[in-house]
């Protein structure tokens, strides 16, 4: 009978995804960044990165990586799909070659036809970082744009990449996450 | 000595007349005339139905590829080898850096864009189409799917009357592989049949029957080159290839095409179409990071001679993005490390395989690939690029300056012009 129980409550918390409330205000990821959110996101946190979302993770989203050293990867390995490995991070990446290792990591987790649409140098909370601007679609044929910022600091990849359905919901929050980020905080490494 | 051939003698296939007999018709089957689907009350209609959802699928992929002009060389090739079937077939290429091609009891046939890489003209891509034609015209789908049902319910029922009549659990584990085998042989008859009809439709149609053979050895020798053997090769996990198979086409193009008048291998017409997306192609393969088997297929490539610099360029990329310093090669040797081919752990001898190849930095195998590049012809503008890279990881400044304004100059419209401006120190 616990067997029975124990193997329920596995298929159970298989087919779920724990969300947690992000309300507007300050707000601290890991001890990362800090934004400042004019209204409320759902929240999941897995591994190195907080993901949060408006009207669901398939439709937009904003993600946050809080640093990946040498060697490791954006995502689980387990998370690749069966044709690639999943590509690891070097502390001594160009822009470019980061750029490329984001791109190659977005395709072995599923990401299909990604084209670049702008690439550029930007200060992050006065830190040199990089913007990349591209659309991509999933297996299921959605349409999709994003882009992401990302820099190294002590030797770390931070990433902060926000995507969304082409049609609609990318656009829905563009606006409010580059506020977001025009007052974001990189915080003191830990 | 005239090489053997096979001929397997499937439902509706005379044997009495052999294919390379005037009298031969490759579209005479019995199986499904061209224009019909199954009667509504059929347990056939019932699988179109399911394979009419997945078209639906594939219909809106997000990987489907949609050029005009692809599209409708692949359909011209489709319709000169299906003859009288033309119009039941709709083709849809799909970009996955893979080799293969599927084709769906309901006439939906797949290209993947890694087949585009690989075959080297016309004619193996048709060789690779036919066949999957013969596998609709002998309705091998349907055949396959009741052949399962029927040996699983007979395996069922065997099982039972074995534990009735007491049998020990081992008898009943090899009535399972025996049926297993069972359903592999009779896989293995639709292979060697579809084989017989693609190789015929290429010659029937003037195209040059021994390049069907040739797609066998192409694949066989870059799987060899794969550690990883259960990953990737997609193709080859329900079209086992092996020398028979190989050695049985071979022999078929011979009787064919006796007279060593060899058809239109159709290279220039392949070539043509393919050219606007080969750098695709290829940096999809890259992107792949399946080292190994990469590097082989390109040295293939390479050996072909179509556009020999943009290889070697590419060729370098692998190397540039593996980044492997020679203290990697080493230590990769000591201890057991993670695969690049596919994730499983590498061995000592592997690693061993790894390093008499190459023990130098990754970077000076790059850089040896793009010299070559320059010798072979014009490189793409982004070798400047990646050159540049090399230069900037070695801490060669100034090399890496020169080489990312001649990238600009080359490539003045660039994506990424801001970020190489802002490495340069030119940003304004």
């Amino acid at each position: 009978m616990k067997r029975i129980a124990a193997l329920l409550a596995v298929f159970l918390c298989a087919g779920c995804t724990i969300y947690s409330l992000v309300n507007p205000g300050r707000v601290e990821i890991g001890n990362t960044f800090a934004v400042h959110p004019d209204f409320s996101w759902s929240k999941f946190e897995f591994g190195k990165n907080e993901t949060w979302t408006v009207d669901g993770m398939g439709l937009q989203s904003i993600q946050f990586t809080k640093g990946i050293k040498d060697g490791d990867t954006l995502y689980e390995p387990r998370f690749v799909k069966e044709t690639s490995p999943m590509p690891e991070f070097d502390k001594n990446m160009s822009p470019i070659e980061i750029k490329d290792f984001i791109i190659a990591t977005s395709t072995a987790v599923g990401a299909l036809n990604i084209v670049e649409t702008n690439f550029q140098p930007i200060k992050l909370a006065s830190i040199d970082a990089f913007r990349a601007e591209f659309s991509y679609t999933m297996e299921d044929g959605l349409d999709r744009q994003g882009f992401a910022i990302g820099f190294v600091r002590e030797e770390k990849l931070y990433v902060i990449m926000y995507s969304g359905a082409k049609l609609h919901y990318y656009g829905k929050h563009k606006d409010d996450v580059e506020r977001m980020l025009n007052t974001i905080e990189v915080l003191e490494e830990n | 000595m005239e090489p053997a051939v096979t001929v397997t003698g499937g439902l509706g296939i005379d044997v009495d007349v052999m294919p390379w007999e005037a009298n031969y018709d490759p579209y005479a089957y019995k199986d499904i005339r061209p224009g019909t689907r199954p009667a509504i009350d059929t347990e056939e209609a019932g699988f179109w139905m399911i394979t009419d959802r997945v078209e639906r699928r594939l219909q809106t992929a997000g990987n489907r590829v949609r050029d005009p002009e692809m599209n409708a060389y692949i359909k011209q090739v489709v319709c000169k080898l299906a003859g009288p079937y033309c119009n039941d077939f709709r083709t849809y290429v799909v970009r996955v850096p893979q080799f293969n091609a599927t084709m769906m009891a309901n006439g939906t046939m797949q290209v993947w864009t890694g087949l585009l890489l690989r075959v080297r003209n016309e004619s193996q891509l048709a060789a690779v189409i036919g066949h999957e034609i013969g596998h609709y015209i002998r309705r091998h789908g349907i055949q396959g799917m009741q052949d399962q049902i029927a040996k699983a319910d007979l395996l069922t029922f065997l099982s039972i009357g074995l534990a009735f009549a007491g049998a020990p659990p081992v008898v009943s584990n090899i009535a399972t592989l025996i049926a297993q085998g069972s359903i592999a042989a009779f896989s293995r008859d639709h292979e060697r049949e579809a084989d017989l009809i693609g190789v015929t439709l290429l010659a029937r149609h003037g195209y040059d029957a021994s390049e069907a053979h040739k797609v066998w050895d192409q694949i066989l020798e870059e799987y060899k080159k794969r550690k990883n053997k259960s990953l990737g090769a997609l193709f080859l996990s329900s079209h086992p290839a092996d020398q028979e198979r190989s050695d049985n086409l071979k022999a078929l193009a011979h009787k064919l095409q006796p007279h060593n008048e060899p058809g239109d291998k159709g290279r220039e017409r392949f070539l043509r179409t393919i050219k606007p997306w080969r750098k695709t192609l290829l940096e999809d393969e890259v992107r792949l990071g399946n080292f190994k088997t990469t590097i082989a297929l390109f040295d293939m490539l390479y050996e072909d001679g179509y556009e020999r610099a943009e290889i070697k360029f590419f060729e370098g990329e692998v190397y540039r993005r593996r980044a492997k310093s020679l203290d990697d090669k080493k230590n990769r040797s000591s201890s057991e490390t993670e695969n690049h081919d596919g994730g499983a752990p590498v061995t000592v001898e592997q690693v061993e395989e790894d390093d008499e190849e190459d023990l130098r930095h990754d970077f000076d195998i790059a850089m040896k690939a793009y010299n070559e590049a320059f010798t072979e012809g014009t490189p793409p503008p982004e070798i400047h690029r990646s050159i540049g890279l090399i230069h900037e990881r070695r801490g060669e400044h100034e090399l890496a300056v020169g080489e990312f304004r001649r990238y600009l100059e080359l490539a003045p419209n660039s994506k990424d012009r801001k970020v190489i401006e802002f490495m340069i120190g030119d940003a304004s």
